[in-house]
C-alpha cells in the first residue's frame, strides 16, 4: 500500500471521527447518534483487522506474526461490537441489561491475541526469558496501577455497585488487561529504532485509547450510569482507527523482518518498579487514613509482590546465565590466548633455532672455505710451484752459466717465470702464509704492500696483546685487506690509519679509517654500488659472532670497524697453518 | 780455505727442487754438495753431523718451516752460513729469517745465479772455473 491510500484512510478516519464527535456533543439522546456510534465502532475495528491482516500477509518473520495476531484481536473485538450493535440497534436492548453478555466474549477474547501480538512486535523481546520478563513487567505495572485505581476510584465505586460477582470479574478484566497491554506497548516502544517507531507510536496510542475507553466503560458500568452513547465510545472508534493506520503505516514504511536485536534503554528497567513504588506509597497512605486495607487491595499487594519475586527470580537466573556465558567466553578467550601465546613462543623458538643454525652453518662455511683454500694453497705451493721452480733450474742446467743464446729456451724460461709469479699471487690470495708470523706481521706486510703501490699512505697503530685464533686472525686479516683495497680504489691518495687492538679476553678488533671522499652508506650497512666487498665483510664477521660497522658520509671519509670474539662458539677450528 | 771447495747442504721439502738444485751445485767446480734433506728435522741432523760451509734452506716447509730450521742450525753448526731460499718474497719473512741468523735471502723465482753468488760470498770467484 502506497502513500495515497494511507492518506485517504487518514482523511476518512478523521471525518468519521469528527461526525461521531459532533453528534455526541450536539445530540447525545438521538437514536441516530447511538446507531452512528455503534456502526462506526464496529467498522473501525473490522477495518483495523483487515489492515492488520493485509500487513501480516505481506510481512515477514516476527512482524508477520505480530500483525496477524493484532488483526485477529481487532477482528474478535469487531465481532463482539457487531453483536453489541445487533443487540442494541436491532433488538433494542438497553446497555444495562447487555452487561455482561455475548459481546463481552468477543471483547475479552481479543485481549490474549492482542497481548500475544504486541509481544511479537519487531523490537520486542526475542528470547523466551526476555519475553517472560516483559509479561511480568506488564503484570507488575498492572498490579501497581490497579492498586492505585482500586484504592482511589475503582474500589469504592465497585463496592457500592450492586451487580453480581460474575459481572464484577468481567468488569475488572477490562482495566487489568488494558493496563497490561499499554505496559507492553510502552515497553516495546522503548526498544525501537527511531526509524521504525511511527507505526508503533500510532499502535500505542490506539491501544491507549482503547484502554481508556474500556476503563471508563467498566467505571460507568459499575456505577450503572452507562448510557451506550458516551464520550469514551469515541476512544474505541479512534483507537481502532489508529491501529488500522499503524498497520497500513507499517506496511508502507517497514521493509525489514524485525529480527534485529535492539538495545533496551536503561530507564525502562525501572519502569515496572515505579508503579510498584507508587502502589506502596498509596498503601501506606491508605493504612494511615482508613486504618487497614481492604481484601482486594491486600490480594493485589500480595500478587504484585509475588510478581516482583518472580521477576527477581527471572532476573537472577538471567544474571547467572549471563555470568556463566561471560565466564565461558572468558575461559574460551583464555584458552585462545594461551594457544596463541604457545604458538608464538614456539615460532619464536623456531626462529631462534633456525637463526642459530644459520649462524653455525655460516661459521662452518667460512671455516671450511678457509680450510679448503689452505689445502689448495698447499697443493699449489708444494707441488705445482716447486715443479715450476725445478723446471726453471733445469733450464739453467741446459744452457749453463753463460746465459741463454737460444731464443726458444729463453721463451720457455720466461713462460716458466710468468707462471711462478702468477702462482705466487694466487697463493697469497688463497692462504696468506704470512699469518704464520702472526696477525700483526701479516697486517704490517699488507700495509707495506699498499704503501709500495703509492695509492695510499697507510700507518698502523697496534695495540694488540696476544694472538687471535687462526680463524679469527684470518678473518680479521681478510677484512682489513678488503678495507684497504676499497680505500685504494675509492680514496686514491688518502691517508689511512689501521688501528689494531684486542686480547684473548675481550676478542680482537680493528678500525680502518681514511680521509677520502666518503660515500652515503645504505641503511642496512651492506655494499653500495662498487663496494661489493662490504657484504662479505659483514657475513664473515657475523659468522664468527662478531660485527662490522661502516661509518661514512659524502666528504667525510670512511671508517670501518670490526670486532670478533676470540673463540667463536662451536667453531670448527682450523688446523694451525 | 783457498783451493778447497765449499761444502753445501740443501734442505727443501720438494724432491724436484732438491734434484735440480743438486745437479746445478754439483756442476760448480768450487762447490761440493755433501748432503740433501727434505724435512726440517733431517736437515738439522745432517747439518750437525756434517758441519757444512753453506746451507741452502727452503723457507716454506712443514714442521715450523725454514724459520725453525735456521734457529736450530745456528746452534748446532755456528760456522755454517745459512741462505734462505724461498718461493715468496715477503719483507717480514725476510726480516724474520735474518733475525734467526740467515745471511742471505734469495728468491726461488729469481735468477739462479743470485743463489750461486750468495753461496760464494767472500770467495774469489775468478780462482775457479766451471767444470
Amino acid at each position: 500500500m502506497g502513500r495515497r491510500p494511507f492518506r485517504l484512510l487518514v482523511a476518512a478516519v478523521v471525518i468519521v471521527g469528527a461526525i461521531n464527535c459532533v453528534m455526541l456533543v450536539v445530540a447525545p439522546e438521538l437514536r441516530q447518534t447511538t446507531v452512528v456510534d455503534d456502526f462506526s465502532e464496529t467498522l473501525s475495528a473490522l477495518l483495523a483487522a483487515t489492515a492488520c491482516i493485509i500487513t501480516a500477509r505481506r510481512g515477514r518473520g516476527r512482524a508477520r506474526h505480530a500483525w496477524g495476531l493484532i488483526g485477529v484481536a481487532a477482528g474478535l473485538w469487531g465481532l463482539g461490537q457487531a453483536a453489541w450493535t445487533y443487540q442494541e440497534v436491532f433488538l433494542h436492548l438497553t446497555p444495562a441489561t447487555l452487561f455482561p453478555s455475548f459481546p463481552d466474549l468477543g471483547y475479552l477474547l481479543s485481549v490474549p491475541f492482542a497481548i500475544a501480538g504486541l509481544l511479537r512486535l519487531p523490537g520486542a523481546a526475542t528470547t523466551n526469558e526476555a519475553r517472560m520478563r516483559t509479561v511480568l513487567d506488564g503484570l507488575l505495572i498492572a498490579g501497581g496501577l490497579l492498586f492505585i485505581s482500586w484504592d482511589v476510584v475503582l474500589g469504592p465505586v465497585y463496592a457500592s455497585s450492586s451487580t453480581d460477582t460474575f459481572a464484577q470479574i468481567v468488569g475488572l478484566a477490562y482495566p487489568i488487561s488494558d493496563i497490561a497491554m499499554v505496559t507492553i506497548v510502552v515497553l516495546t516502544l522503548s526498544r525501537l529504532h527511531a526509524g521504525q517507531r511511527l507505526p508503533l507510536v500510532l499502535l500505542a496510542f490506539g491501544v491507549l485509547l482503547n484502554a481508556v475507553a474500556d476503563s471508563s466503560f467498566a467505571f460507568l458500568t459499575t456505577l450503572q450510569s452507562y448510557t451506550s452513547v458516551n464520550f469514551p465510545d469515541l476512544g474505541w472508534t479512534m483507537g481502532y482507527a489508529l491501529i488500522g493506520l499503524a498497520a497500513v503505516g507499517a506496511l508502507s514504511t517497514s521493509a525489514h523482518t524485525g529480527d534485529e536485536a535492539i538495545r533496551q534503554p536503561r530507564w525502562t528497567l525501572m519502569l515496572p518498579y515505579l508503579t510498584v513504588a507508587a502502589a506502596g506509597i498509596a498503601a501506606v497512605v491508605t493504612e494511615f487514613i482508613a486504618g487497614s486495607l481492604n481484601r482486594v487491595l491486600e490480594w493485589d499487594l500480595i500478587l504484585t509482590i509475588t510478581v516482583v519475586l518472580a521477576r527477581q527470580y527471572l532476573f537472577a537466573r538471567e544474571t547467572r546465565s549471563l555470568n556463566e556465558q561471560v565466564a565461558r567466553k572468558n575461559e574460551d578467550l583464555d584458552l585462545k590466548v594461551d594457544e596463541r601465546t604457545r604458538a608464538l613462543v614456539e615460532s619464536l623458538e623456531d626462529l631462534h633455532r633456525s637463526n642459530d643454525e644459520r649462524t653455525k652453518l655460516l661459521l662452518r662455511l667460512v671455516t671450511v672455505q678457509e680450510q679448503e683454500r689452505q689445502h689448495m694453497a698447499g697443493i699449489i705451493h708444494d707441488d705445482m710451484l716447486q715443479s715450476m721452480i725445478a723446471a726453471k733450474m733445469r733450464m739453467f742446467l741446459l744452457h749453463g752459466d753463460d746465459g741463454v743464446e737460444d731464443a726458444t729456451a729463453a721463451s720457455i724460461e720466461s713462460s716458466i717465470e710468468g707462471a711462478i709469479v702468477r702462482m705466487r699471487t694466487m697463493l697469497s690470495d688463497l692462504h696468506p702464509h704470512i699469518l704464520e708470523l702472526g696477525l700483526r706481521a701479516a697486517v704490517e706486510q699488507s700495509i707495506s704492500e699498499f704503501n709500495d703501490d703509492e695509492n695510499l699512505v697507510v700507518v698502523l697503530t697496534n695495540e694488540l696483546t696476544g694472538d687471535p685464533s687462526p680463524i679469527v686472525a684470518t678473518t680479521l686479516y681478510r677484512i682489513i685487506r678488503e678495507a684497504l683495497t676499497n680505500a685504494s680504489k675509492h680514496a686514491r691518495g688518502a691517508s689511512v690509519t689501521v688501528f689494531l687492538n684486542g686480547d684473548q679476553g675481550s676478542g680482537f678488533g680493528a678500525r680502518i679509517s681514511d680521509n677520502g671522499p666518503g660515500f652515503a652508506p645504505r641503511t642496512d650497512q651492506r655494499s653500495p654500488q662498487g663496494h661489493l666487498g662490504l657484504s662479505s665483510m659483514h657475513e664473515r664477521a657475523e659468522a664468527l659472532g662478531g660485527w662490522v660497522h661502516l661509518d661514512s658520509a659524502e666528504g667525510a671519509g670512511t671508517a670501518i670497524e670490526v670486532w670478533l670474539p676470540q673463540k667463536p662458539e662451536s667453531v670448527v677450528e682450523m688446523p694451525a697453518a | 780455505m783457498h783451493g778447497t771447495r765449499l761444502r753445501v747442504i740443501i734442505v727443501d721439502d720438494s724432491g724436484e727442487v732438491l734434484s735440480a738444485l743438486g745437479r746445478i751445485i754439483d756442476k760448480q767446480v768450487d762447490l761440493e754438495l755433501i748432503g740433501v734433506a727434505s724435512s726440517v728435522d733431517d736437515g738439522v741432523l745432517l747439518v750437525r753431523q756434517l758441519q757444512p760451509d753453506v746451507v741452502v734452506l727452503d723457507v716454506n716447509m712443514p714442521d715450523g718451516g725454514g724459520l725453525r730450521a735456521a734457529k736450530e742450525m745456528v746452534v748446532v753448526a755456528p760456522a755454517a752460513r745459512l741462505i734462505a731460499f724461498s718461493a715468496f718474497d715477503k719483507t717480514l719473512i725476510r726480516r724474520a729469517m735474518t733475525v734467526a741468523g740467515v745471511s742471505a735471502y734469495i728468491s726461488k723465482s729469481g735468477d739462479i745465479r743470485e743463489l750461486l753468488d750468495a753461496i760464494r760470498v767472500g770467495r774469489d770467484i775468478d780462482a775457479f772455473t766451471p767444470r
